[in-house]
């Protein structure tokens, strides 16, 4: 056998050795539970940045500080889905997909898990089924292998560009039960629901912090949030902590367009009777400072600018 | 005028013209010493050197190897040795008949006007290349080998030497009745000058002509240059007579063709001459940069060798000194014993010869032969080019759903002749990509595909049309990496790595100036084992523009 035919047998096996070496990371059904999960940007409030610091609206801010809370809550979890969904599968099943275990990062003693199942659901028009998931946890000396669960959520596909609707229910109190570091603070609890199949896009959800000593009920806040395609939101949340004596605890109801330019209506709901009917209102320009605002809470009312600015009408 | 069908061996032909001619014994023995001591040597012929070699000779034939690197080496000795001037010299490698006759028409000018100034003169025409059906073939262009030999039997010159190295080259002496023969003598019938026309080929007029990468040559060129160089200097004189040269290259040229697949190579001569004494073709003597083997140095065969190819051989008589010219340069020398090697560097120096002394030659193994061949250093060849590709996958649901149709750009590096003939062996890298959508039963998403393939051919050439257009065909391995990103998702990017084995088939077009345009297709096989194993397959179409350096 000449040098030719050597390497051409040569050739020949190491291609059709080599051709057997293929690796990717993912699959197009992988990709079916991986869009089975919330992202960042379905349930994230998204409200526009300003163009300026300077001095702008009371009712801006006070709906800055809180979608930045808001935000960080969800962050909290979404960036454990983030983290799963960042690697391929490790096990696939028919109906079911499993990233991990992997390292908790902020935890090295901890690993967690994502475990995502399609289950029938003959309410889902169309398709006849739903994605069911959840996040676990589990302590690398724990020779029982219990995983504690964390969270656990549901998704209903809508088999379109958009998404669908979801839920999922975060338990801080198991996995603190089990000896979790921790980071998460007060938070007890998450509930959101949310829907991403159709304009407006909507987010309900309630946190709720660990009782203190003493409370009968913990502390629980709702949260609302509409987002349109064209890049205008609402956000309403409740605010406890009076702005003044009178004033225990407050809604807020904001609005606002693609372009930043909004509009805050603020009502008692807590405080004294008098105060129910109050109404303070702030409007602000895509450069946050305010155009327009009314002042209730404290005696006498007082208004400045014109509501004809307003972006939005009175509620 | 003697008009010799084939010369009878030296000794032979001395017995025989004793018998005939005995009136005239004291004659011949006197012409025979004066043969022996009165050479027609260099000083007393103006020369001109017609040296032509082409490596292609038309659509039905297989490119050679080396001959125009034999013409280069040929001209070099003559110039060098053979007291040719450089004016005197044309070297026309790779040029057609028009070309070749063109030259001839001047050097027979130039040797008329010598002539009438009272010269004595030698028209040398020597030619490396294709010969079929009664021509020679330079390239597309045939030359009648009958009209050539017209022309120079009535060429000006005194002496005109044809010396043809090429397949079935025999047939120029053919029709004087030429055979093979191991060596032949040029002796005067009396006349005061020689004249008249010798003829050399190298292979009789049904042999093909063997070339060989170890000495990057053909054999009868190889070794009639080798032999004029010095190695053929039999009587010692310093000068290479024209039966000593046809005797080296009969000799070496047989034993060693006799060992090759086509079988020995028989170089033929044939003459038509007058006069009185031997013509010498060459006299080494007076270049003084040489490589002497002194005459205490074993007996045996030295090969000198420069850049792994037998540049020269020494044939060295016992107790006898050998010399052989060569240019300044530093050559290692070989010599082959039983059980080993004896290997050593000589260096020539301008001006002065160089005395190999056996006492610095090493003793090496086999396996560190110096000589290495000439296919990398002379027939390798590289091209460098450019492509753009349009890539498709064969089915449907893989084009829609995982890898769309898509655009690539890339280069080639391509290496002709390295491991064989007319094989060529490249080397690509290729980037592309395209957009597409992905349509599953819970989501649509659009996303950007890209792929970057790095690939290695070998492929085998078949070229037709003067090698202007050539089809090939071959394999390919390719490693692809193959990617999507979905935009506006939190989806990471998706990729799949593999190598993919196919095969490669197209055709090139050679424009002169080294540019090819090239249409090339492809088709592979993917194994996708994502999820379970998919046997997939793809093709490929690609335009190309290449240069070969």
């Amino acid at each position: 056998m000449n040098r030719i035919a050597i390497f051409s047998v040569v050739t020949l096996a190491a291609a059709a050795i080599l051709a057997n070496a293929g690796c990717g990371n993912y699959s197009n059904e992988d990709i079916d539970y991986q869009t089975a999960l919330p992202v960042r940007s379905d349930v994230v409030v998204k409200l526009p940045q300003a163009q300026t610091i300077n001095d702008p609206a009371k009712y801006y801010v006070a709906t800055r500080d809180v979608v930045k809370l808001f935000n960080g809550i969800l962050d909290l979890f979404l960036g454990i889905i983030d983290q799963a969904r960042a690697q391929p599968p490790s096990q696939r099943f028919e109906d079911m997909r499993v990233w991990g275990p992997f390292n908790d990062d902020k935890h090295s003693d901890w690993q967690i898990r994502l475990v995502i199942g399609r289950v029938p659901d003959a309410g889902v028009t169309g398709l006849g089924f739903r994605f069911e998931y959840r996040i676990e946890f589990h302590r690398r000396t724990d020779a029982s292998g219990r995983w504690t669960l964390l969270l656990r959520g549901r998704f209903a596909p809508s088999g379109s560009a958009r998404r669908g609707d979801g839920s999922f229910v975060v338990d801080t109190r198991p996995l603190r039960d089990a000896g979790f570091p921790g980071g998460f603070d007060d938070l007890a609890a998450v509930d959101m629901k949310y829907q991403t199949r159709d304009f407006p896009v909507t987010v309900a959800a309630t946190i709720t912090n660990l009782a203190r000593p003493g409370e009968a009920t913990p502390a629980a806040a709702n949260y609302s949030y509409r987002e349109q395609k064209d890049g205008s939101g609402e956000f309403t949340f409740v605010v406890h902590g009076g702005a003044t004596i009178a004033v225990q605890a407050y809604e807020v109801q904001s609005r606002w367009l693609g372009s930043g330019a909004g509009r805050a209506d603020v009502r008692v709901t807590e405080g004294l009777a008098v105060l129910l009917n109050a109404r303070e209102v702030d409007c602000w320009g895509i450069d946050t400072r305010t155009t327009y605002s009314r002042r209730d809470f404290s005696p006498g009312t007082e208004r400045t600018g014109d509501e004809n600015t307003c972006a939005f009408a009175a509620p | 005028m003697l008009n010799h069908a084939r010369p009878p061996p030296r000794a032979h032909a001395r017995a025989g013209a004793a018998a005939v001619l005995a009136p005239l014994v004291g004659m011949v023995a006197a012409l025979v010493v004066l043969t022996a001591t009165c050479p027609l040597y260099a000083a007393g012929l103006h020369r001109f050197a017609l040296v032509a070699g082409n490596d292609t000779g038309g659509a039905d034939t297989r490119p050679l190897l080396y001959a125009s690197a034999d013409a280069r080496r040929v001209h070099d000795l003559f110039t060098q040795v053979g007291e040719v001037s450089g004016e005197d010299a044309h070297l026309l490698l790779n040029r057609n008949a028009n070309d070749f006759l063109a030259a001839l028409t001047a050097l027979e000018s130039r040797a008329a006007i010598a002539s009438s100034h009272g010269e004595r003169t030698a028209l040398i025409v020597y030619y490396s290349g294709h010969a079929k059906d009664g021509d020679l073939r330079l390239g597309e262009s045939h030359l009648p080998l009958g009209a050539l030999k017209a022309r120079l039997s009535k060429a000006a010159a005194d002496v005109r030497i044809g010396i043809f190295d090429s397949c079935r080259s025999g047939v120029v002496s053919r029709t004087k009745g030429a055979r093979r023969a191991p060596a032949f003598e040029i002796e005067a019938d009396g006349g005061a000058d020689t004249r008249g026309v010798v003829y050399l080929s190298s292979s009789s007029f049904d042999e093909d002509a063997q070339e060989s990468d170890l000495i990057g040559g053909s054999y009868f060129s190889h070794h009639l240059v080798n032999g004029l160089r010095g190695s053929a200097d039999r009587s010692g004189d310093g000068r290479v007579t024209l039966d000593e040269a046809y005797d080296y290259a009969y000799v070496r040229t047989v034993a060693e063709t006799a060992e090759t697949t086509a079988g020995a190579q028989h170089p033929t001569f044939s003459y038509d001459l007058k006069g009185n004494g031997d013509l010498v073709l060459t006299e080494p003597s007076r270049r003084r940069e040489a490589i002497v083997v002194p005459a205490s140095a074993p007996a045996g065969v030295y090969y000198v060798i420069s850049a792994g190819v037998i540049a020269a051989e020494i044939v060295k008589p016992a107790r006898s000194e050998r010399r052989i010219a060569m240019p300044p340069g530093t050559y290692t020398i070989k010599r082959r014993l039983a059980d080993r090697l004896r290997v050593g560097e000589v260096r020539v120096k301008g001006g002065e010869p160089v005395t190999l002394d056996e006492s610095r030659l090493r003793d090496a193994p086999f396996t560190d032969d110096p000589v290495k061949g000439a296919r990398r250093e002379l027939g390798a060849r590289v091209s460098l080019g450019v492509f753009g590709s349009v890539q498709s996958f064969l089915d449907a649901p893989t084009r829609d759903s995982l890898f769309p149709p898509t655009g690539l750009v890339g280069m080639e590096l391509a290496v002709r002749d390295f491991l064989r003939r007319d094989w060529v062996w490249a080397f690509d890298v290729a980037f592309g990509g395209s957009q597409g959508t992905l349509s599953r039963p819970t989501v649509t998403l659009p996303f950007q595909f890209s792929e970057l393939s790095l690939g290695t051919s070998m492929f085998a050439e078949w070229p037709l049309f003067d090698r202007r257009l050539v089809p090939f065909l071959g394999g390919r391995l390719a490693l692809m990496v193959l990617g999507r990103t979905f935009d506006g998702t939190e989806i990471p990017k998706q990729f799949f790595a593999t190598f993919s084995p196919g095969l490669v088939a197209g055709v090139r077009y050679q424009f002169a100036g080294g540019f090819s345009a090239v249409a090339r297709s492809r088709v592979h096989y993917l194994l996708y084992n994502v999820e379970g194993n998919r046997s997939l397959g793809y093709f490929e179409f690609a335009g190309a523009l290449s240069y070969e350096f």
